[in-house]
């Protein structure tokens, strides 16, 4: 059985979930973003997926080719009690994500693959790709990220 | 129905220099190129009547980003790489201060795990300026090696050197390239694939024989190397079998 859209997002954020790296920088893992002013510095940081916009580029008698591009929300509150900048928080994420994301040492690729609903779930690959946006605001001590994320399929 | 194939599918190769299969990793593209040489038959016709087939040629190409000594050494060369003598590395552009007081000697392996090999050169640091290499007792503006002990003249302590050599380290493999007699090239075993969708295209070819391996570096960018080879017909006169979903 072939997955859907939906299986494809969920496989992604289980990836995501299961990880070391996100699970050991993230205290709240979710696909359902909320606007920084309604996070508590107490669940922070914050890691969302969330979905930007998908391309399509079918040619007339070939299956469609999809990217899937999303992107992964952070959030890091730090109350400067550290010394530390903000953004070292924030890098501390986005270098999380780039662990849970590496390929594997094999293949040198990543497709997700993980069981949604009884079903594999694979692509083609997941990649960080294009620009990793930053944003940091010192009277709030609030961070974050946005990593966009790119993964091709032929769903 | 005939099939889709997505993507850049896979390669597998085994030798007859050992036992052990080779994966082409990090495949970009794969093309097969079967290249059929027709000779027409017009007997007395001014239009030929038939095609006589003067000569078959499958070729292949495989354009990958990782760089394998098994796909260089095995296949293409036909050795296979020796495992227990490590490998070689260049230790480029090793930064270090000549000390202020005697000896004036720095030693370019930077306190690593690396035996020496090869001296490349010092440059003073502050010009660029490159030292003239002398068996001994350097003045300003020279250096000797003892292997890895570079020593300078009194005159050029305190300065900051820029050194490059080449050093070896454990792990990795060595293949040490020695000039042989005509003979028949290496050959191996192939098995390509593509699929698309659950449905595989396979392509096993019993005897191949490399032509071309390129290696292709890029400004601020990963290799794309290029590995070649033909298929031919083995000793029992079969060349392969191809394996499609329809």
């Amino acid at each position: 059985m072939q997955p859907d859209r939906e299986a494809v997002y969920q496989a992604l954020l289980q990836l995501l979930q299961a990880s070391s790296p996100i699970t050991t920088a993230f205290k709240t893992i979710s696909r359902r973003i909320k606007p920084i002013q309604d996070c508590s510095s107490s669940d922070a940081p914050y890691l969302f997926q969330v979905q930007n916009r998908e391309e399509s580029s079918p040619t007339k008698n070939v299956p469609a080719k999809r990217k899937f591009i999303l992107d992964l929300v952070c959030y890091a509150f730090s109350d400067g009690t550290d010394g530390a900048v903000l953004s070292t928080a924030v890098n501390a994420l986005t270098t999380a994500i780039e662990a849970a994301l590496a390929p594997d040492a094999a293949t040198a690729i990543q497709d997700l693959e993980q069981t949604v609903n009884s079903v594999v779930v694979v692509v083609s690959s997941v990649l960080i790709k294009g620009t990793i946006l930053y944003f940091e605001d010192p009277l709030s001590r609030w961070a974050g990220a946005i990593v966009p994320i790119e993964m091709v399929a032929t769903l | 129905m005939s099939q889709f194939v997505f993507d850049s599918g896979s390669i597998f190769a085994v030798t007859n220099v050992d036992t052990t299969p080779v994966k082409i990793g990090s495949l970009q593209t794969i093309s097969a190129d079967f290249d059929v040489k027709l000779v027409p038959t017009p007997l007395q016709l001014q239009v030929s009547v038939g095609m006589l087939i003067n000569s078959f040629r499958l070729k292949f190409r495989a354009k990958m980003a990782q760089i394998s000594s098994q796909v260089f050494c095995k296949l293409f060369l036909g050795v296979a790489p020796a495992t227990n003598l490590g490998s070689y590395f260049l230790q480029k552009d090793f930064k270090a201060t000549v000390p202020s007081v005697s000896p004036y000697t720095v030693d370019i392996r930077g306190g690593g795990p690396y035996s020496f090999n090869k001296d490349l050169g010092v440059q003073y640091d502050s010009t660029g300026l490159p030292l003239t290499s002398v068996p001994a007792n350097p003045i300003v503006g020279q250096y000797s090696n003892n292997a890895s002990t570079y020593t300078f003249a009194a005159a050029d302590a305190g300065k900051v050197m820029v050194m490059n050599a080449v050093l070896a380290q454990n792990g990795g493999s060595i293949l040490t390239f020695a000039n042989s007699f005509k003979s028949y090239a290496p050959y191996f075993f192939i098995v390509l694939e593509g699929l698309y969708n659950g449905k595989h295209m396979l392509f096993q070819l019993f005897k191949c024989a490399s032509d071309a391996f390129r290696l292709e570096t890029l400004l601020e960018n990963f290799s794309m190397n290029n590995f070649e080879f033909e298929a031919i017909a083995d000793a029992s006169g079969n060349i392969g079998i191809f394996s499609f979903a329809d």
